[in-house]
Parts: structure tokens; C-alpha cells; sequence
């Protein structure tokens, strides 16, 4: 069928038919009409009981979607609340208490915390944010989202990690061999004492 | 200056942002801003979840392809220029993200609805509460009746009627917004959105075998 703009008449809008008149209802509903053309349909609607009937009829059929609408608003349920330090918390905050679980389960139950009633599947709170910290942490080769341990860790350099296990090393090295040295020591001073006995 | 962190933060943490700060947040988002991504995910999740329910009729082909556009979100920030609002954008990203799971779903024949029945007492609009008074047993049923038949007759239009209506009568965006998101021109945007509708009207009668009587 051909696109056109309805809410704009073709021609002269007080010769409107009947058709065209049903063509405008949509844009009337809207008030998109012309002022002029506004009026036309208003006085169609007053004067066609017919189209009067059908107009209503459309009306109810926008005050179903606007209760949709309505319940499926979005100041209702909320998110999953979430304490403001726990947002940069990486995928590790996925793995929530039990206790957050049944917060989480019951902030999806029919009635929430402003007493209304949640009645549309697309009303159900959804918490995306875990998974999706998991998704880019995971995507990202550990670049974004990086856990605790990770982060502290990801702060040095990986040479002066390097250098000081390095010196660790040594230094343990130098302990052990001047601890043994003592010992090497020791045991032929003991042992000559004996002998000249 | 934009405060990120001090807060959970609403809806309105974006949608009233000025110009200076919405770019302030898309630079921070660019540099790949950890705590900045977060909350924007919880300012949006709802909203991209909800639209993206309401358009491919599943809560979870719905909550993946959320992830998915979120994580193309992260990815692909540097690719937005600015010449919309950013929620405009991120609707461009998930309405065209749910137009290739729908394509995918139709050549795998594994799409399905989610049928729930969502009648219950006192689920009419607002709670039943109709024109500020409490809504009539009748006035409820009416309304409970009506509100399936609409859920119904919308899941069984075809995609770009559904999509319409969603983003123009659900989501409540303005035609400019539904211009740029859908890349139509504005005037077959308000004629298809008009057969939209009128299809709905005829899916609500044929359908459920309900005529819209006054």
C-alpha cells in the first residue's frame, strides 16, 4: 500500500469523505491535524453518527494501549537496587548472596514496593548488570571489569613484580647459603676439639 | 559537574541531562568508564528490556538480546556522533538488534510468544482506579478484557505494525524520535502508524471475537 502522510489533507479539507475522514483518525488522536483540518473532522464526527461510533470504538482501542502503557511504565518497578559501590564491583558481584537473590525474586513479584500491581511480562524488574560486567570482563581478555585481586595486582608494573620476586629469590638464596656456610663451620671446629682429645 | 557514583541512579539521571552533559557522559562512556557504563545500564535496562519484551513477545530472547545490546553499546560508543539524543540511539541500536533476532527466529521457525494470561482482580488500569474513582466490578472486567485483547491483538501483528505501535503508543517517543530510530520518512511513519492501529482495531474484533462496541 502507498505511504502517504495522512495528516496532511490532498485537497480542500471541508470535502472530505468518509473514508478520508476514518484515514485521519489516527492523526487527529494525535492532534497532528491542522487546526482547520481539525476542525472538519470534528464537525464530521458531530454530524456522522456512524463515524462517531468508529471514532469511539478507536479511541478505545488507544485507551487499551494507553493502560498498557501505563502498566508497563517505567518509574514502576525499579532496577534492582544496588548499593553504588557495588556497580565498578567486577564479575565477582555476580555472584550474589542468597539473600540478594530473594530481594531480586521478590522485587519480581506481582505487587512492588509503590503497591502496584505488575501485570505485563515486560513489567518484571530485570538486573542485566552482572552478567553483562561478566560478558565484557570475560570479552575484554580481564581489560575492563577486573576483579579485586586482579585490580590491586594490575596497578604494578609486571617488571618490578618480576624484580621483586627476583631479589626475594636472592635474598633467600644469600640466607640459606650463609645459614649452611655457619654450619660448614661449625661442624670441623667441633669435630678438630675432639680429635685433640 | 556530573556526578556518577553518589547514587543509584532514576531515569531522569539522563533524560534530563543538558547537551553539555549528555556529551560529558558519551566521552566518559567512550574512554570505556566503568562506573559511567554502569549506570547507564541501570538507568536504561528497564526501559530497552521493556521494549524489547513488547516487540518480540519472549522475556528471554527479550533479556539476550538486551545483553546484547548493551554490550554493543560498549563496544560501538565511539560510532555514536551526537546527532540524536543518546537514548535515541540506544533505541535505534535495540530496535535494530530485535529486527535481526526476529529475521533469525523466523528462518530457524523457533519464534514463540509468551502467552500469559495477566487477569487478575484489581489489574485493571492503575490499579483499577478509572477517571479518579474506584473502577466498577464491571468497569474492571471491561478494562481487564479490553488490556488482554489489546496484549493479544499486538503480538499477533506483523513486525513493522508492532514496532510502530510500541515505540509511538507504549514507549510514548515522539515522532521525530520514531524518524531517526526507524530511519522512515515522518510522513510514512504517521501513515503506517495509522494502519498500524487500525490493524490492531481489526486483530482486537477478529481475533479474540470482540467487537468494539460503544
Amino acid at each position: 500500500m502507498e505511504d502517504r502522510d495522512v495528516s496532511h489533507s490532498d485537497g480542500p479539507a471541508d470535502g472530505l469523505s468518509d473514508d478520508q475522514v476514518r484515514e485521519r483518525f489516527s492523526a487527529f488522536h494525535d492532534g497532528e491535524l491542522s487546526p482547520d483540518e481539525a476542525k472538519i473532522v470534528r464537525a464530521r464526527l458531530a454530524e456522522s453518527a456512524q463515524l462517531a461510533a468508529e471514532y469511539e470504538a478507536f479511541e478505545r482501542v488507544m485507551g487499551g494501549l494507553a493502560s498498557l502503557a501505563s502498566h508497563g511504565s517505567h518509574d514502576g518497578p525499579a532496577p534492582t537496587p544496588r548499593a553504588p559501590a557495588a556497580i565498578v564491583e567486577p564479575p565477582s558481584a555476580a555472584k550474589e548472596p542468597a539473600e540478594s537473590k530473594d530481594a531480586k525474586a521478590s522485587s519480581a513479584s506481582p505487587s512492588d514496593q509503590s503497591g502496584r500491581v505488575s501485570v505485563l511480562p515486560e513489567d518484571e524488574a530485570v538486573d542485566l548488570l552482572p552478567d553483562l560486567q561478566k560478558t565484557i570482563h570475560k570479552r575484554s581478555g580481564g581489560k575492563f571489569y577486573k576483579t579485586r585481586a586482579s585490580r590491586v595486582i594490575g596497578t604494578r608494573p609486571f617488571e618490578v613484580i618480576a624484580a621483586v620476586t627476583l631479589v626475594l629469590l636472592v635474598l633467600v638464596y644469600v640466607m640459606m647459603s650463609y645459614v649452611s656456610g655457619l654450619r660448614r663451620a661449625d661442624a670441623p671446629a667441633n669435630g678438630g676439639t675432639q680429635t685433640t682429645r | 559537574m556530573l556526578e556518577l557514583d553518589d547514587s543509584v541512579p532514576d531515569e531522569d539521571w539522563v533524560s534530563q541531562l543538558s547537551p553539555e552533559e549528555e556529551a560529558r557522559l558519551v566521552e566518559r562512556l567512550k574512554k570505556r568508564d566503568e562506573a559511567a557504563f554502569s549506570q547507564f545500564v541501570l538507568v536504561y535496562q528497564q526501559r530497552v528490556y521493556s521494549l524489547l519484551a513488547r516487540m518480540l513477545g519472549n522475556r528471554e530472547e527479550a533479556k539476550d538480546v538486551a545483553q546484547d545490546v548493551f554490550l554493543t553499546v560498549f563496544k560501538n560508543i565511539d560510532s555514536f556522533r551526537g546527532d540524536s539524543k543518546l537514548s535515541t540511539w540506544l533505541y535505534r541500536v535495540a530496535v535494530n538488534h530485535c529486527k535481526n533476532k526476529i529475521k533469525y527466529l523466523d528462518r530457524r521457525n523457533t519464534r514463540k510468544h509468551d502467552v500469559i494470561d495477566d487477569t487478575r482482580e484489581g489489574a485493571v488500569s492503575d490499579g483499577g482506579v478509572i477517571g479518579g474513582r474506584p473502577a466498577r466490578p464491571d468497569e474492571a472486567a471491561q478494562g481487564n478484557e479490553l488490556e488482554q485483547a489489546v496484549r493479544t491483538a499486538l503480538a499477533s501483528l506483523d513486525e513493522e505494525h508492532r514496532q510502530l505501535i510500541v515505540l509511538r503508543d507504549l514507549e510514548g517517543l515522539a515522532y521525530e524520535e520514531i524518524v531517526t530510530i526507524t530511519g522512515l520518512p515522518d510522513g510514512t511513519v504517521k501513515s503506517r502508524l495509522h494502519r498500524a492501529r487500525a490493524a490492531l482495531k481489526d486483530a482486537i474484533e477478529k481475533g479474540v471475537g470482540w467487537k468494539i462496541a460503544t
